[in-house]
């Protein structure tokens, strides 16, 4: 199976794997050679791409769409896409400090655009820190 | 024949000139680099985003979405994008005028035509021409981020889903190489079936798209996110196109200035050498006279 992570920056990533788990919007979603045609929004999570047993690429996707064709080319469209190694550790975790801080005060007015903003950047900064302890 | 002094003053100032146009060509050149680098590694991205939206549309009523029904053309939108600044050779004037000919055009048979600029060059040009500019940006394409893009994107987006335009054209240059841009006046919205241009002149080909396609969360859930975001994304190919077409008219026209203005100093320096020999000439002659004339 194909997958191919595809960025306004270039292609991010792209090669012959044994399967994908992509942060889908309504829940992780797993994708098997042979799945079924799909097109799913994405939420601000990691993307763990299956080389083979027990080799997982982690990726830091932050929104975007998945894209399954004919069973056998996953097609990640993100507007960013990180590994491990474009991540550096102190300043993710820092980065998460700081948004869980901001988070902490918009605790009240929860839904509002504000708090989804902070929301996101908690996610991502979490996402960070996860793809970036994989190095 | 000007005196030796003025035609001094002339070289000195041609030669800064030459020294002004060929930094500019320097510069031209590192950004269009920078430019067209930007450009390659957006065009996966920007086919990957159009050929989704084809199979969904192809899957879909066009009547089904705001941004795929067709409604007729009475108010119209039109986005014009220029630089801040000139001395690119035809970059402004060539998007300009098509985009002007395009209103006179269609003037006609439509209620009303809006002009949103991005560039202060846009926004003189249609000044000089009385034409009423709704809105302008500027400080756009010195440093285009898909930020920007999508700001103006939603803001083109949110007009059209409002009713207060029926259709929105963009009008810009789309790269060639350093010696040709070629203007574009598209339609964006609403989509056309084929998807947008993607830069290299192909529509997408509709892949073999499979009734049982599964939509996540909804499929008017993917509409309504996918369809926003094709157009910030092609707003923002556009401005990286006039980005990297302003910077190759820029790197000819200072060229072409550069090589001018040495063409230039050799002719003055001719004519500096001739009125110096002369000069000299007069002086020589004056003396042998006047030794001539002693000797007497």
């Amino acid at each position: 199976m194909k997958v191919e992570i595809v960025t306004p920056v270039g292609i991010k990533y792209s090669g012959d794997v044994q399967g994908e788990i992509a942060p889908g919007a309504s829940g992780d979603l797993g994708i098997l050679p042979g799945h079924q045609a799909l097109l799913s929004g994405l939420r601000t999570g990691v993307c763990i791409v299956q080389l083979g047993p027990h080799n997982d690429l982690l990726l830091a996707v932050d929104g975007g769409y998945v894209h399954v064709v004919g069973g056998q080319t996953v097609t990640i469209t993100t507007e960013l896409c990180e590994k491990a190694e474009d991540i550096v550790l102190d300043v993710a975790r820092k980065q998460l400090e700081e948004a869980t801080a901001e988070l902490a005060q918009t605790r009240e007015d929860v839904a509002t655009e504000l708090w989804k903003v902070r929301k996101r950047a908690v996610d991502l900064a979490e996402t960070r820190v996860r793809v970036g302890a994989t190095k | 024949m000007p005196s030796l002094k003025a035609i001094r003053r002339r070289i000195v100032s041609v030669k800064s000139t030459a020294k002004i146009t060929r930094a500019m060509k320097l510069v031209a050149t590192a950004r269009l680099r920078r430019a067209q680098e930007r450009l390659v590694q957006l065009r996966p991205y920007a086919k990957r985003v159009n050929d989704m939206i084809v199979e969904l549309a192809a899957g879909t009523d066009a009547d089904a979405h705001a941004l795929l029904a067709v409604r007729a053309p009475k108010r119209t939108l039109m986005l014009v994008l220029t630089s801040d600044r000139g001395l690119a050779g035809a970059f402004n004037s060539n998007v300009n005028k098509a985009a002007w000919n395009w209103v006179k055009a269609n003037q006609g048979n439509r209620e009303h035509i809006e002009l949103r600029v991005v560039g202060k060059k846009g926004r003189d040009y249609f000044k000089a021409r009385q034409a009423e500019v709704a809105h302008v940006y500027t400080d756009v394409l010195n440093n285009v981020t898909l930020e920007r893009a999508t700001g103006i994107g939603r803001e083109l987006v949110a007009a059209y889903v409002d009713g207060k335009f029926d259709e929105v054209y963009i009008a810009y240059n789309q790269f060639k190489s350093a010696m040709t841009q070629i203007v574009q006046v598209e339609r964006v919205l609403p989509l056309p079936p084929g998807g947008l241009d993607d830069g290299k002149g192909a529509a997408a080909e509709a892949m073999p798209t499979g009734i049982d396609t599964i939509f996540e969360p909804s499929k008017d859930a993917v509409l309504d996110s996918i369809l926003p975001m094709s157009i910030d994304v092609h707003v923002y190919r556009c401005l990286l196109e006039s980005v990297a077409s302003e910077m190759g008219a820029r790197m000819t026209a200072m060229e072409a200035a550069t090589k001018n203005a040495g063409e230039l100093l050799a002719r003055i320096t001719l004519v500096y050498n001739r009125a110096r020999q002369s000069i000299i000439t007069t002086e020589l002659m004056e003396i042998t006279s006047g030794a001539e004339a002693l000797k007497g």
